[in-house]
């Protein structure tokens, strides 16, 4: 998998602030960029895919889980 | 009549740009942004967009903001959150005589019902409180030190950078309401060691009802307001999103235009001068130097205050003879009289406050509606 470009770590906060917060680091990022989100185990992963699979353009890359909480590895491939 | 608004410190009018954002997300993010489906979150999308605008304004960090529903809240918020960790070894509040009445109250209230006790520091005729006497002041008994950055009435700069250094040198919480200089005057939160700042959107051309509080990391305040967990659990209410989207972008276009300050100076200082050159009889209450951008306090020796804000009324001119909140009753203004100004002197003494929007053009005909006045 190619590097991270960008990264936002999103423990701790609640939803569905980190899925905004989410959303909007991706918007910013440009093409073709792979970016990781770190985010919290359980519902705030879970509302995270459900949102992103409305999104069209980002592709996960790779998902790990670390404990309590995943990495996720996001591509986005732009329109 | 064609009127003109010079009542700015009071509250300013809608930018043309934050009217449009905040019908645009009135009708399309109605949903509430607490919900997690997608209406929610584009509710909440907008809300974290201005969050980060506001902050990043600041050179803070977006946890670190807090939205209220005005400076008057987030100033009772600091007041009494931190009261509420009061223990009798460290009880005094250290603030000065001329802050607003949502300081002012709160203040009062705690030391009337949960037994604190107030220091006040005093001012010079300028209105900037003596530095010295703030250091005598604190030492550990100080629970906190709560200081406006701009005043409201007489438009006098605080010294806040070194109010903080001294508070911080002696761990004691300092709370700046920064009301009046937010977006005025450079406020950097990455190099101020403060710990609490207040700010509100209605006198930057935002909506009235929405504010913020700036609570530094690792210094997060108990909620007052408790209920659905709302701001991470400090401030429970649904969030009023359109309000907080006209809020960040009244901030988003005055960042963009860093001339704001010098055009507004400008502004005033030519109004100031023009008093001084067309009315023997005017003096200028504010400061001359180190002053806020927009307010001037003046008076007309041998005319009461009232008498000339009355007579501009009639003209279609807007100023104010007292701050805002008490423009209702006559009592002489507690700033003038803490800058040593005789209660004949107060009574004669009104308030022009410009903003953004303020034309020269516009204070020419305040000189010229002045000149019918004044004879």
């Amino acid at each position: 998998m190619r590097e991270v470009s960008e990264q936002i770590d999103l423990r701790g906060i609640p939803c569905p602030r980190n899925t905004a917060k989410a959303l909007m680091f991706l918007e910013a990022l440009d093409d073709d960029m792979i970016s990781l989100i770190i985010i919290d185990d359980g519902e705030p992963l879970n509302n995270f895919l459900e949102s992103l699979e409305l999104e069209t353009g980002y592709r996960i890359e790779a998902k790990e889980q670390q404990g309590n909480f995943w990495n996720l590895y996001i591509l986005k491939e732009g329109p | 009549m064609k009127t003109l608004y010079l009542d700015n410190a009071a509250s300013t009018p809608l930018l043309d740009q934050v009217k449009s954002k905040m019908f645009d997300v009135m009708t399309d993010c109605y949903a509430n942004s607490s919900s997690i489906h997608f209406a929610g979150v584009q509710s909440m999308k907008e809300v974290e967009k201005a969050r980060e605008l506001i902050a990043n304004s600041l050179m803070a960090s977006s946890e670190e903001i807090f939205f209220t529903s005005g400076g008057t809240e987030a100033n009772n918020w600091v007041i009494q959150s931190l009261c509420l960790r009061r223990d009798p070894r460290r009880n005094v509040i250290v603030t000065s005589k001329i802050e607003h009445p949502s300081i002012r109250a709160p203040i009062q209230w705690v030391q009337d019902n949960w037994g604190m006790e107030v220091i006040e520091i005093g001012v010079d005729s300028n209105g900037v409180i003596d530095l010295n006497e703030l250091k005598d002041a604190l030492n550990h008994k100080v629970l906190f030190c709560t200081l406006m950055h701009v005043n409201n009435e007489v438009g006098s700069v605080q010294p806040i950078r070194e109010a903080a250094e001294l508070c911080s040198k002696l761990g004691i919480a300092f709370h700046v309401d920064a009301c009046q200089s937010f977006l005025k005057l450079p406020i950097d939160l990455s190099v101020l060691e403060l710990t609490y700042l207040t700010i509100n959107a209605h006198k930057i051309h935002g909506p009235k009802g929405i504010g913020a509080l700036y609570m530094r990391k690792g210094f997060e305040l108990p909620a007052l307001i408790r209920g659905g967990g709302h701001e991470l659990n400090h401030r429970s209410g649904t969030l009023n999103v359109p309000a907080i989207a006209g809020f960040g972008k009244a901030v988003e276009i005055q960042k963009s235009k860093p001339a704001t300050f010098n055009e507004l100076t400008d502004n005033l200082n030519w109004l100031a001068s023009q008093l001084q050159v067309e009315f023997p009889q005017c003096v200028i209450n504010s400061p001359q130097l180190n002053r806020a951008p927009h307010i001037l306090n003046i008076r007309f020796r041998g005319f009461l205050g009232k008498d000339i804000f009355w007579a501009l009324n009639k003209a279609g001119i807007a100023i104010s003879n007292s701050s805002a909140c008490s423009s209702n009753k006559m009592t002489p203004s507690h700033v003038l009289k803490a800058m040593g100004l005789s209660d004949e002197e107060n009574l004669e003494s009104m308030r022009i406050s410009i903003g953004l929007l303020s034309r020269k053009e516009e204070l020419q005909n305040l000189i010229h509606k002045l000149k019918e006045i004044i004879k």
